[in-house]
């Protein structure tokens, strides 16, 4: 290959290498027990991760589609209709005790279902991000324990924290978290 | 078809046909107990007879051997009856009632490919013959069931009290629901009705062909026309070439003579086509309106198919009663009224077990036992009524005894006990309220537990499974005299006929059932009692509120208070009724009413969403809670971000100079921005806090508040303190320039290098 790129431009070498890796078939890890595949996503400035087992959506909020609930607590940010669907959205930055912010000009929203193992129930749910999530891989042994900093209540939601200071969150918990059931009105 | 699938077909019209009997049976027996004139015993015993031959008929076709033998045995003992050499007394009918329990069994069992255990039909049998030859009963009559394989939890509690009342249902409650669940028994002429539909809809098809026939035909005329005009367009041509260069030529009349024939043709062509134009648009008129039509009776249609009669519900009811008061010791009548009134069978479903548990309530809890009825001077018999009533949309179901009756006090006491509430606010919980309570889980106020009620268990569930359904329970009563459960759910589930209205940027929706009344109000205009708003309406007071302020929302219309009036919306729910000021009204619509998803289990004030016609989403007022809801009270953290948006074209011009005002507020307004302008830091600052702007320019040098304390203060304030700010000033020297910039302005500019574009793009860069 090498020989091939030495009587090319700077620009073709750099598209010619694009497109090898292009043609690469996907180095496809299995996800073993010590990596997992996450889509990492932010919300006011922090980062927050999500078994991608869990995604079954990603998706920019639907403005016309979303919206804002009366008499619930903040961290419902609202309802949104995905082809005739209604599903709640819910900020996980309002929830760990963000304030919150306006609705950011690339708001995504991550349709989220639970499989009802571990008590939690079947459920599909909306979660906020404020711009396009990614997908990335992390291996068990980079968490890390969440900073003493870090309030009781969230560390039992989350598996653990990465060296970019992503926390990845333990979904079934969170949704199954009494704080996060609204009953009002009782 | 093969043996397999000619059993599962028989299975298939088996089972409801066994369940059918069953009922005929039980009410039948129950009815014989009770004891009826001579006509009309022999008639009914002459249907249970019947019952029980078919059933035995039935369950031998299809080879369920448990069924026919014990059917049989019923056979036996119901024909001793009709030859009156046995009468149906309470004794004989208690131990004919568990045969239907166990022909229920039976069929479970063979579904699951088993057999009732032998020794259990044999001892039933044993007892059913033991009716006609007096013999006593076999027995341990329960020993059998507890030593069957309980897959039915409520069987064992005969033997032994069991905690959990979910669990409490009878025999009689289990395999009923799975047959509700199973199939559904449609009437034909509901089915008529929907092959009636189909026949529209066939006509409807007949006329959409007419009109694409008609509109070819157009098409064809059109073309015909086309070809016409291209043979003389070439004419055209060269009689305009005839008049080039500024000369005419002379030109026949031979040579225009096409042309005049052309458009001779063209006006009758077009005198055609307008004709056959109108005809087609009253035929797509005419069309739409019949497919309008068409599904809405469709919808309505297929909605009632969805729809059981109350009967299958409360048709257990009696036995279940009968038997619990037998085990109490108490004697209860039934009363069942309504049961012919059709209900959205999901809505039966749901309202089911509630329903259940609250006659069983009555039954065990309400009802006191006959000494103490005695004493107090009411009969001996306890009444249980249960009464269902349709109205508009909704169905209302009363459960009502003449029992005892709750006492709030000790409902008060149970629930202060058990920690649910705190002393102070148990003395303030005026009557209502306190009978509320019973609604919460573990309140009861029964001094001795019982397994079936009294736990205080039950009542929170049939809470949430009414809430669930978008519906109310209220509970009265009177010490002493009795107790009224009032259940109101809607009939149908499907659709909802709804108001809409859009409220401080959303769009909500009320039932058109709850809505009383449309108006305009000027709120300056209504009366004010007691510091609270209201109009008179209708013969009586109604309190005057804002919708916005009664969600939590901002209110925009109070702050335009010029007089003028706003659209308002009197609703009413059950006996209490209240006006709304809401924004705008969008009219009314029949929309698909969906649930909030996870995790809104319940929240205040909405009882779900729906989807309109542009996908958006509007959200369904659960108009019972706004009721009740307290006028401005602000739901802590419902006040979204979303409303503190600054607007970023929304500049805030401060500076003491008249002049100097005008001459930058034209500049900014030149170049699209929304200007408001103070004279002041003061006047500014609330400003400020009434309407955040997107930036602010202010002068340095100003009386009360200059520009410098104006930005301190902008930045000391929590909400505002990303507020971006460009002091504009004379002050040139160095040190107004560090100031200004140490209290946090974001860009300081000279007025003497004043100049637009330097404001602009300052502007432009801090707004972004």
């Amino acid at each position: 290959m090498a020989e091939i790129t030495q009587g090319l431009t700077n620009e073709e070498r750099i598209l010619a290498e694009r497109s090898r890796a292009l043609a690469r078939p996907p180095h496809v890890e299995a996800d073993g027990e010590h990596t997992h595949s996450l889509v990492a996503f932010a919300v006011g400035g922090e980062r927050y991760g999500i078994e991608i087992g869990f995604v079954q959506e990603i998706q920019p909020l639907p403005r016309k589609a979303f919206c804002r609930l009366p008499c619930v607590p903040l961290f419902v940010a609202g309802i949104v209709n995905i082809r005739g669907r209604i599903h709640t959205v819910i900020d996980v930055g309002v929830y760990f005790g963000l304030a919150p912010r306006p609705l950011a000009e690339a708001a995504h929203v991550l349709l989220i279902r639970t499989s009802g193992n571990g008590g939690a129930p079947v459920c599909e749910v909306g979660i906020l991000a404020d711009e396009r999530p990614e997908t990335l891989r992390i291996e068990r042994d980079d968490l890390r324990p969440p900073p003493e900093t870090v309030a009781e209540k969230v560390r039992g939601l989350i598996h653990g924290v990465s060296e970019e200071m992503m926390a990845f969150l333990d979904l079934e918990k969170l949704l199954m978290d009494p704080g996060m059931i609204v009953r009002d009105g009782e | 078809m093969d043996r397999e699938e000619l059993t599962r077909r028989l299975m298939a019209t088996f089972r409801p046909e066994v369940e059918e009997h069953l009922t005929t049976l039980s009410t039948g027996l129950l009815a014989l107990e009770e004891g009826a004139t001579d006509q009309l015993r022999e008639q009914i015993l002459a249907e249970t007879f019947r019952a029980a031959h078919s059933l035995k008929g039935a369950a031998r076709g299809v080879g369920v051997r448990d069924i026919e033998s014990i059917a049989h045995a019923l056979e036996d003992v119901l024909s001793a009856m009709k030859y009156a050499t046995l009468l149906p007394s309470p004794e004989v009918v208690d131990r004919l009632l568990p045969a239907l329990d166990m022909m229920r069994e039976a069929m479970a069992a063979h579904l699951g490919g088993e057999r009732l255990p032998a020794d259990q039909l044999a001892s039933l049998l044993a007892s059913l013959a033991g009716t006609i030859d007096g013999s006593a009963p076999p027995e341990p009559a329960s020993a059998p069931r507890s030593e069957k394989p309980a897959e039915e939890p409520a069987e064992e509690q005969r033997a032994s009290p069991e905690p959990a009342p979910e669990a409490s249902e009878t025999p009689a409650a289990s395999p009923a629901t799975t047959a509700l669940g199973d199939t559904i028994r449609v009437s034909t002429a509901k089915l008529d009705a929907l092959m009636a539909d189909t026949g529209e809809l066939l006509a409807a098809r007949m006329r959409s062909e007419k009109q694409l026939a008609e509109l070819r035909e157009l098409q064809q005329r059109l073309t015909r026309w086309s070809k016409s005009w291209r043979s003389v367009s070439g004419q055209l041509g060269s009689l305009r070439r005839a008049d080039k260069g500024g000369r005419s030529r002379a030109i026949s009349v031979r040579d225009v003579l096409p042309l005049i024939d052309f458009l001779a043709l063209n006006e009758a062509s077009l005198r055609t086509m307008a004709g056959g134009m109108s005809s087609l648009v009253a035929l797509a008129a005419s069309n739409l309106q019949g497919l309008t039509q068409l599904a809405d009776t469709l919808q309505d249609d297929v909605r009632l198919l969805r729809m059981v009669p109350a009967s299958s519900l409360v048709s257990r009811y009696p036995r279940m009663v009968r038997d619990l008061a037998r085990e109490r010791g108490k004697e209860v009548a039934l009363r069942l009224e309504g049961g012919e009134i059709e209900i959205d069978r999901l809505v039966l479903e749901t309202i089911a077990d509630p329903l259940t548990h609250l006659l069983r309530n009555a039954a065990d809890h309400g009802i006191e036992s006959p000494a103490r009825r005695e004493a107090s001077g009411k009969p001996r018999r306890g009444l249980v009524t249960v009464r269902i009533v349709q109205g508009g949309g909704t169905i209302v179901i009363e459960v009502s005894d003449d029992g005892a009756g709750i006492d709030s006090d000790a409902v008060r006491r149970c629930a202060l006990a058990r920690g649910l509430v705190t002393p102070e606010s148990a003395g303030q919980l005026g009557e209502l309220q306190a009978r509320q309570l019973i609604f919460r889980s573990g309140v009861s106020t029964a001094s001795a537990v019982t397994d079936l009620s009294g736990r205080g268990v039950g009542l929170d569930v049939v809470r949430e499974n009414i809430d669930q359904l978008h519906g109310r329970i209220d509970v009265a009563t009177t010490p002493g005299r009795g107790t009224i459960f009032t259940l109101t759910v809607p009939l149908t589930l499907a659709t909802a006929h709804v108001l809409l209205a859009e409220v401080a940027g959303r769009i909500v929706a009320v039932p058109t059932t709850t809505v009383e009344r449309i108006l305009r109000v000027n709120p300056r205009e209504a009366h004010s009692i007691d510091g609270q708003y209201a109009l008179h309406l209708g013969g009586g007071p109604v309190a005057l509120l804002s919708l916005a302020q009664t969600l939590g929302l901002p209110d925009s219309g109070s702050k335009t208070d010029n007089g003028s009036k706003r659209p308002t919306i009197a609703l009413g729910s059950a006996d209490r009724r209240r006006a709304f000021m809401v924004d705008s009204l969008l009219g009314t619509q029949e929309v698909v009413v969906k649930s909030l998803g996870w995790p809104l289990r319940r929240v205040r004030n909405v009882a779900g969403c729906c989807i309109l016609g542009g996908g958006e989403v509007g959200i369904v007022l659960n108009v019972a809670d706004l009721m009740e809801a307290s006028p401005g009270e602000l739901v802590t953290g419902a006040v979204a971000p979303e409303e503190q948006r600054a607007d970023k074209r929304r500049i805030l011009l401060v500076d003491d100079s008249i002049t100097t005002r005008t001459l930058e507020r034209n500049i900014l307004e030149n170049a699209g921005y929304l200007v408001v302008a103070a004279a002041d830091g003061e006047e500014a600052w609330s400003l400020i806090r009434g309407e955040r702007p997107g930036i602010v320019v202010t002068d340095v040098a100003m009386p009360r508040l200059d520009g410098v304390g104006l930005t301190r203060r902008i930045r000391a304030d929590t909400a505002l303190k990303d507020l971006p700010v460009v002091l504009v000033t004379s002050l040139a020297s160095q040190e107004d320039r560090l100031r200004g910039l140490e209290a946090g302005a974001d860009a300081y500019i000279t007025k003497g290098t004043f100049d637009q574009h330097e404001l602009l793009a300052t502007l432009e860069r801090l707004l972004g």
